[in-house]
């Protein structure tokens, strides 16, 4: 009987231990807003200017910046590296909602949120090669507290003669983004553009 | 005609900026850390900054993860500054801890204010419009707010961003200590939101 109570309160312990564990995780996690990383080709040709873009995926009841934050938070930073001589042209932003509080007003973004941009490779690649990009993607997300998000993702071009059609992939993301709907709507605003 | 009008907006500038500049601080009594209290007035004729703070701020963090704010408060506490930290995060908010949790984390930051000062209440960050954590208001000996507004002019939680940024505070500090008037008296801060006792988001 004692032995069965023993049992009892370690295999509770263990209950505790490992909700108190995936506990402190879910918390983690919903702190964490994903970041993946397109690109519109998989072939590009040496010299291509290339469409790429950063989607950002944030829980219920965070949200992130615009270029023009506002009062509050800052902008996000994307920068991509990998070869030499690589040019990273501005980027877009999707217009912003508007975060109003009694302290002051931010713009941003909340849901998911897609960034477009487009890089020139240089005209020095060698055809058949191929190279690893990396984007060094820094943003804060807020709610009633904010946190900084830095990750880094790579994406592998293969240089080819001539760069193949945007992937299915890359025409999803933008028919099912804020950029598709802007597409679609007639007189529709001019996404926000600036350097990051 | 531009020109006048260049030089009209350049003294309305002037003229706000003169006008922040005579504005006298808040009188204020707060309870520190460490279980004594700290009234501005205790410190009239020194220059005093006041420094919003809070330690889970990411942009606060870009101070203090690298050491510079450290540096700073050591540095200018040595040469007769008054440095007030000072924190509106209300119980139950980003950045609120209970006075040992504090002394635990000015320990582990080995910073060096004359006093972290707990404003739990928010009156005294009301009274002085702080919106932002960090946000700096610098003291004159008379009791004037000599400069108010951000650390320097990159508006950025990367500590990659320390280098290079210009430091409006140093130079506030740095002008006042050799009987100078302060370059910029006002510039607009950035950061997280004050966790003041509101249901609002940032």
């Amino acid at each position: 009987m004692l032995a069965l109570d023993l049992m009892g309160e370690v295999s509770m312990r263990k209950i505790i231990f490992f909700t108190m564990l995936f506990c402190l995780f879910s918390a983690r996690a919903q702190e964490w807003s994903p970041a993946q990383v397109f690109v519109a080709s998989d072939s590009v040709r040496p010299g291509a200017r290339l469409p790429v873009a950063v989607k950002l995926s944030l829980s219920e009841g965070w949200h992130t910046y615009a270029l023009e934050p506002g009062d509050f938070g800052m902008a996000p930073s994307f920068r991509w590296s990998g070869v030499d001589g690589l040019k990273q042209f501005d980027w877009q932003f999707a217009p912003a909602k508007t975060f109003q509080s009694d302290l002051g007003t931010s713009y941003g973004y909340d849901g998911s949120v897609v960034f477009l941009s487009e890089i020139e490779l240089p005209d020095t690649l060698q055809i058949g090669q191929r190279i690893e990009l990396t984007a060094a993607l820094s943003w804060m997300i807020c709610s009633d507290r904010c946190v900084l998000q830095r990750d880094s993702k790579a994406v592998v071009l293969t240089v080819a003669p001539s760069s193949s059609p945007p992937t299915s992939e890359w025409d999803e993301l933008i028919r099912t983004s804020a950029w598709g709907r802007l597409k679609k709507g007639p007189g529709a605003g001019l996404p926000q553009k600036g350097v990051l | 005609m531009k020109k006048y009008i260049a030089r009209a907006v350049l003294g309305l500038g002037l003229s706000l900026g003169s006008a922040f500049a005579q504005r006298a601080a808040p009188a204020f009594e707060l309870p520190a850390t460490d279980g004594t209290h700290h009234a501005l007035h205790q410190y009239a004729g020194r220059i005093v900054v006041l420094e919003w703070t809070n330690y889970d701020c990411p942009f606060v963090r870009k101070f203090y993860d690298e050491g510079a704010m450290q540096q700073w408060q050591s540095h200018y506490t040595q040469r007769g500054i008054i440095w007030l930290s000072i924190c509106s995060s209300a119980p139950g908010k980003q950045g609120h801890f209970s006075s040992e949790e504090w002394s635990r984390r000015i320990r582990a930051a080995r910073a060096h204010p004359t006093a972290v000062l707990l404003d739990e209440s928010g009156a005294v960050g009301r009274a002085y419009g702080a919106r932002n954590t960090p946000q700096l208001f610098v003291v004159g000996p008379a009791g004037h707010l000599v400069y108010q507004g951000a650390i320097d002019d990159r508006r950025s939680a990367d500590p990659d961003t320390l280098r290079g940024a210009k430091n409006y505070l140093l130079e506030a500090l740095d002008a006042l200590l050799e009987g100078l008037p302060v370059p910029i008296s006002q510039t607009k801060p950035y950061g997280c939101s004050v966790k003041y006792d509101l249901n609002s988001v940032q």
